[in-house]
C-alpha cells in the first residue's frame, strides 16, 4: 500500500518553449474540481436568481435567513457593515466550503488539499485587506508597518507573511489530514472510497425503509417475523457499518470543512476591520445600512 | 532473536498495564464523586446512577482498545530480527502512553457531570449527551495511535535497517506525545462545559455546537502530528543514506510533538474558561464564544509554524 499524499497529476502547458519548471507546472486535479465547484457555486447562484423572482418560495426564505445570518456575523464581528466587503467575506466563505465538501461526490477530491488553492485564497484575503487598508486611509496605510518605531519594520513584515502563511496552512492541514482520515478508515472497511455518494444514499433509503415499512400491514408482519428470529441481529451489521462510515464523513469532511471555511471568513473579516478601524467613527450613513 | 521477542512482549505487557492503571484510577474517581453528588442531592440518585454507568462505559472502552492491541500483537507475527523487535516494543510503548493519557482525560467529563446532575436532578439525560460526545471526542488520538500502530506493524513485516527503526520509532513517538496535548486540553474544557450545565440549564443550547467548534480547534494540532507521522511513515531512506537523515526524522518528531502539546492544551484551557462564563451568564454566550475562538485561533498558529518545520526537516534533510 502506497499513500500518494503529495503526488498530483501534472500537466506541463508550456512544455514547447522549454519551460517545465515548477512554477509552469500546473496539477489538473486541483484546476478541474475548482472549476467544478466553481460551476456548482455558478447553478446555485442561477437557481436562487430564478426562484427570487417568485413571491412565495422556501429558496426565498431560506436564501434571506441564510443573507441575514451572513450580516449579522459580520456586523457583530467588525462591529460595522460594508456590504462590498460582506460581499467579499461572503463568496471567500461558500467557495471554501464548496471546496472542502465537494469530496462527497465520487472520484472527486477537494482542491483544497492542494497547498496552492489555499495559498491563492490567503493572498486574495491579504491583498484585499491591504486595498480595503488604502481605499479608507490613503498611503498612510502603510504607516502601521513602521508603527512603535522605524526599525521594525522587518518584523511587522514578517508577522505579516505569516498571516499569510498560517491562513493557508490551517487550511491545508486540516483538509489534507480529514481526507486521509476518510481514505484510511475506508481502505480498513471496505474498498468503497470511490462510492461515497451511493453509501449515503442507501443509508437514507435503509432508513426510510424501516420507518415505512413497519407502517403497512404485510410489512408490518414481515418485520414482527424478523424480530422474532436470530435474524434481527443480521442488521446490526450494516447499521454499524453505515453509522460509522457516515459519522466519519460528516465529522472530517462536512463539519471539519465548514468549521475551517467559517475561520478563513472570520480571520478575513478581524484583519479587515483592523485595517480600516479607524474610520468606524466617520462612517457614512449607506455604510451602516444594506 | 530472543532480544527482539522480549522488547515485543515487554511492549504488549507496558500497552496494557498502563492502560489498566490508568482505567482503573479514572473509574474509582469517577465512582467516589458519584457517592458525593448522591450525599449531596439524594432525590437525583436514579440520574446520577445511569450516568455514573455510562461514564464508565465511556472509560472502559479506552481500556477494550489497549486490550485489542495487546491481542492482535500477541497472536500475531512475533519479529524476526532485533530490529524489529525494537520497533515492536516501541508501537507497544506508544499506545500505552495515548492509552494513559486518554483514559486519565475522560475521567474530568464524568466527574464534573456526576456533580452536575445533583444540582440540576431533572436534567440528567442532557448531562449525559454532553458527557458522552465529550468524552467520544477525547478518545479520538487514541483511536489514531492504534491506527497508526498497525499500519507500522504491517509495513515491518519485511526485514528492515538500523535508519528505518529510527523512522518507524519516530512515526509512532509522534503520535502518541501529541495525544498528551488534546487529552490536556479537554480535561479541563469537558470539566468546565459539564460544570457549567450545573449551573444553568440554558446553557445547554448556547454549548452544544461550541462543543464540537472547540473538539475540531483543540485535535487540529494532534491531525497535524498524524499527517506528520504518515509522511515520515512513507519516507524512503536506503542504508546508503547519510547519517543525518535520521536526525531529520527526531528534530521532526521534537519539533512537532512540543508545538503539538502546547497549543492543544492552550485552546482547551481557553475554552474551558469561555464554557465557564457561559455557565454563568448564558445570555451572553455568542461574545464569549466568538472572542475565544480569535484566540484559539491565534494561539494554534504555533502548532501550523510547528507543522511546517517539520515538514521542511521531513523532506529537506536528505
Amino acid at each position: 500500500m502506497k499513500l500518494e499524499i503529495f503526488d498530483y497529476h501534472k500537466i506541463f502547458p508550456f512544455k514547447e518553449f522549454g519551460l517545465t519548471g515548477s512554477f509552469w507546472t500546473v496539477h489538473i486535479d486541483t484546476l478541474l474540481f475548482t472549476w467544478l465547484s466553481m460551476a456548482v457555486i455558478g447553478a446555485g447562484i442561477l437557481f436562487m436568481r430564478s426562484q427570487m423572482k417568485k413571491k412565495e418560495s422556501l429558496f426565498v426564505v431560506a436564501g434571506e435567513y441564510l443573507i441575514e445570518l451572513f450580516v449579522n456575523l459580520y456586523q457583530e464581528s467588525a462591529g460595522w457593515f460594508n456590504r462590498k466587503a460582506c460581499g467579499f467575506t461572503v463568496a471567500l466563505f461558500l467557495f471554501t466550503l464548496i471546496c472542502n465538501v465537494i469530496a462527497l461526490l465520487p472520484y472527486i477530491e477537494e482542491p483544497t488539499r492542494d497547498l496552492n488553492t489555499t495559498l491563492a485564497l490567503a493572498l486574495c484575503s491579504f491583498f484585499y485587506v491591504q486595498i480595503q487598508g488604502v481605499a479608507s486611509h490613503g498611503l498612510s496605510h502603510f504607516k502601521e508597518f513602521i508603527e512603535p518605531i522605524w526599525f521594525l519594520l522587518p518584523l511587522n513584515l514578517v508577522s505579516e507573511a505569516a498571516k499569510v502563511l498560517s491562513m493557508s496552512f490551517r487550511l491545508f492541514g486540516n483538509i489534507l489530514a480529514g481526507s486521509i482520515i476518510i481514505l484510511l478508515i475506508t481502505q480498513a472497511m471496505a474498498s468503497i472510497a470511490p462510492y461515497y455518494l451511493v453509501v449515503l444514499l442507501s443509508c437514507g433509503a435503509y432508513m426510510i425503509i424501516m420507518k415505512v415499512l413497519p407502517q403497512t400491514v404485510l410489512g408490518s408482519h414481515v418485520i414482527n417475523f424478523i424480530k422474532k428470529t436470530p435474524m434481527r441481529y443480521l442488521e446490526l451489521g450494516p447499521k454499524f457499518f453505515i453509522m460509522f462510515v457516515v459519522y466519519i464523513t460528516v465529522v472530517f469532511c462536512c463539519i471539519e470543512g465548514l468549521i475551517q471555511a467559517f475561520i478563513l471568513a472570520i480571520l478575513t473579516i478581524t484583519y479587515l476591520s483592523m485595517a480600516t478601524a479607524k474610520e468606524a467613527s466617520a462612517l457614512k450613513e449607506g455604510d451602516r445600512l444594506w | 532473536m530472543v532480544t527482539g521477542h522480549i522488547l515485543h512482549f515487554s511492549g504488549i505487557a507496558s500497552a496494557i498495564a498502563i492502560s489498566a492503571f490508568s482505567c482503573g484510577f479514572s473509574q474509582a474517581q469517577g465512582t467516589r464523586k458519584a457517592f458525593d453528588a448522591m450525599r449531596a442531592q439524594i432525590a437525583a440518585r436514579d440520574a446520577i446512577k445511569k450516568n455514573l454507568f455510562v461514564g464508565l462505559v465511556m472509560t472502559e472502552s479506552a481500556g477494550i482498545l489497549a486490550i485489542l492491541f495487546a491481542f492482535i500483537f500477541f497472536f500475531g507475527a512475533l519479529p524476526e530480527t532485533i530490529e524489529q523487535g525494537i520497533v515492536s516494543g516501541m508501537l507497544g510503548f506508544g499506545c500505552a502512553l495515548a492509552s494513559m493519557a486518554v483514559t486519565a482525560a475522560l475521567g474530568a467529563p464524568l466527574n464534573a457531570a456526576l456533580e452536575a446532575t445533583a444540582r440540576q436532578p431533572f436534567f440528567g439525560s442532557k448531562i449525559m449527551i454532553f458527557m458522552i460526545l465529550i468524552q467520544s471526542t477525547i478518545t479520538i488520538p487514541l483511536i489514531f495511535t492504534f491506527v497508526v500502530s498497525l499500519m507500522v506493524k504491517n509495513l515491518i513485516a519485511v526485514p528492515i535497517n538500523g535508519y528505518e527503526v529510527v523512522k518507524y520509532s519516530s512515526s509512532i513517538a509522534v503520535v502518541a506525545l501529541s495525544s498528551f496535548g488534546p487529552s490536556i486540553g479537554q480535561y479541563f474544557f469537558g470539566d468546565a462545559a459539564c460544570r457549567a450545565l450545573g449551573y444553568s440549564k440554558v446553557a445547554y443550547d448556547r454549548l452544544f455546537m461550541y462543543i464540537f467548534i472547540t473538539a475540531a480547534v483543540v485535535e487540529t494540532p494532534f491531525i497535524f502530528s498524524l499527517i506528520i507521522s504518515i509522511a515520515m511513515m512513507y519516507k524512503s531512506v536506503s542504508v546508503a543514506a547519510p547519517w543525518y537523515v535520521v536526525v531529520g526524522c527526531i528534530n521532526s518528531t521534537i519539533c512537532m510533538v512540543m508545538g503539538s502539546i502546547c497549543s492543544s492544551s492552550t485552546v482547551g484551557f481557553i475554552a474551558s474558561k469561555a464554557a465557564k462564563s457561559t455557565g454563568h451568564d448564558p445570555e451572553n454566550a455568542p461574545l464569549f464564544a466568538r472572542i475565544a475562538l480569535m484566540a484559539q485561533i491565534f494561539v494554534e498558529s504555533a502548532a501550523i509554524y510547528a507543522l511546517l518545520v517539520s515538514l521542511l526537516f521531513l523532506f529537506k534533510v536528505e
